[in-house]
């Protein structure tokens, strides 16, 4: 027998070029109200997208992009290249309505960054960032699945 | 009449001889019994009992029209593709075979013609298809989350990864796609978006039934 995994939706979409990602958060507003969803890539880059989970009450882990831009609002820690903080992404017009914060730590192999919406360091701590977002790959894991 | 040199039918054989203009009804419950089917492969559905297998059977059944029966229905059909779809289809030899040599729930293995399918194919469409998929998430959701106690993320009611993936790019083995090359958008087969509950107790297995 194979792994198993629990699929929660199967969906046709025709206009498959497009982003299919943003059509499912849908259903994370209406089914799951202050639950976590990660994922391994942004769904789509504009920094709005995180102001509008924010306004969905969904909460959202994910990689923060090398080039982002971002500007410190508050400091929670900061320590070598640990930090912790709240952040402004975007700049100018295009600047987010909702702080966010960025989660920057180490792993003894590079420095990693996540941005989350989770902005109380006391409700979703610096180590349940990265542990979450290293269970996005679980999907990559049910694709092999079913690819293989 | 039947010849003597014919082999009688077999209890899986389909008599019926359906077109994808039958009558609503016979088209909602062909759609039905494609999902139970497609889930109960994936070990998501209910064993059909002995009366289930039947009414599946018969349930195409409408009256013979001229020419040569169809060997294959709608329901064995649509679940042979999308159960090979997940299996990882590379192309429609694929699916030839799994329909050749697997049975799909009560249907015996049906030997066709790779042109044979396509041909099906291309005279269903694609609405078909779609309100197959639909019928599929519908009878998903009616299944629910088996949540066990969470560990990390105390906070969150769930935890869900959304991703997506391309499936493999279709074989050029049929006539109209050998001139094509791989990146060709006449060959993207597809992809997969994922929402998984990360939490979610293990339910579905993907080996056929």
């Amino acid at each position: 027998m194979c792994g198993r995994k629990l699929w929660l939706r199967l969906q046709w979409r025709e206009a498959v070029h497009e982003n299919c990602k943003v059509d499912m958060l849908d259903a994370l507003r209406k089914d799951s109200p202050r639950g976590v969803c990660c994922s391994s890539t942004w769904v789509i880059s504009a920094v709005c997208f995180f102001d509008t989970l924010t306004q969905w009450n969904v909460w959202w882990v994910s990689r923060s992009r090398e080039k982002t831009s971002s500007q410190i609002a508050h400091v929670f820690y900061r320590q070598r290249e640990v930090l912790d903080a709240l952040v402004w992404l975007g700049a100018g017009q295009k600047q987010a309505r909702h702080l966010v914060r960025l989660v920057r730590l180490s792993d003894g192999m590079g420095v990693r960054m996540y941005l989350t919406t989770v902005c109380d360091p006391q409700v979703l701590s610096l180590a349940e960032v990265a542990q979450l977002y290293a269970r996005s790959f679980d999907s990559e894991l049910a694709f092999r699945l079913l690819k293989d | 009449m039947r010849r003597k040199d014919h082999p009688p039918l077999s209890l899986h054989d389909t008599l019926g001889v359906e077109s994808p203009t039958a009558s609503t009804a016979t088209h909602s419950l062909i759609i039905t019994q494609t999902s139970d089917l497609v889930l109960q492969a994936c070990g998501l559905g209910p064993t059909h009992s002995s009366d289930q297998v039947t009414q599946i059977q018969q349930g195409e059944s409408i009256p013979r029209r001229r020419g040569r029966p169809q060997q294959v229905g709608w329901t064995q059909l649509w679940s042979s593709l999308l159960l090979c779809a997940l299996q990882g289809m590379h192309s429609c030899e694929d699916w030839r075979r799994l329909l050749g040599f697997q049975p799909i729930g009560p249907f015996a293995p049906v030997w066709l013609t790779r042109n044979g399918l396509v041909k099906r194919l291309l005279k269903a469409g694609l609405v078909p298809l779609q309100e197959l998929w639909e019928g599929l998430n519908a009878q998903l959701a009616s299944l629910g989350s088996q949540a066990v106690p969470a560990t990390l993320a105390t906070c969150a009611t769930e935890i869900f990864c959304l991703d997506e993936t391309r499936l493999d790019a279709v074989g050029r083995y049929l006539k109209p796609l050998r001139g094509l090359s791989t990146h060709d958008p006449a060959c993207f087969a597809g992809k997969l978006v994922g929402l998984l509950d990360v939490r979610a107790k293990a339910v579905a297995a993907t080996a056929m039934a």
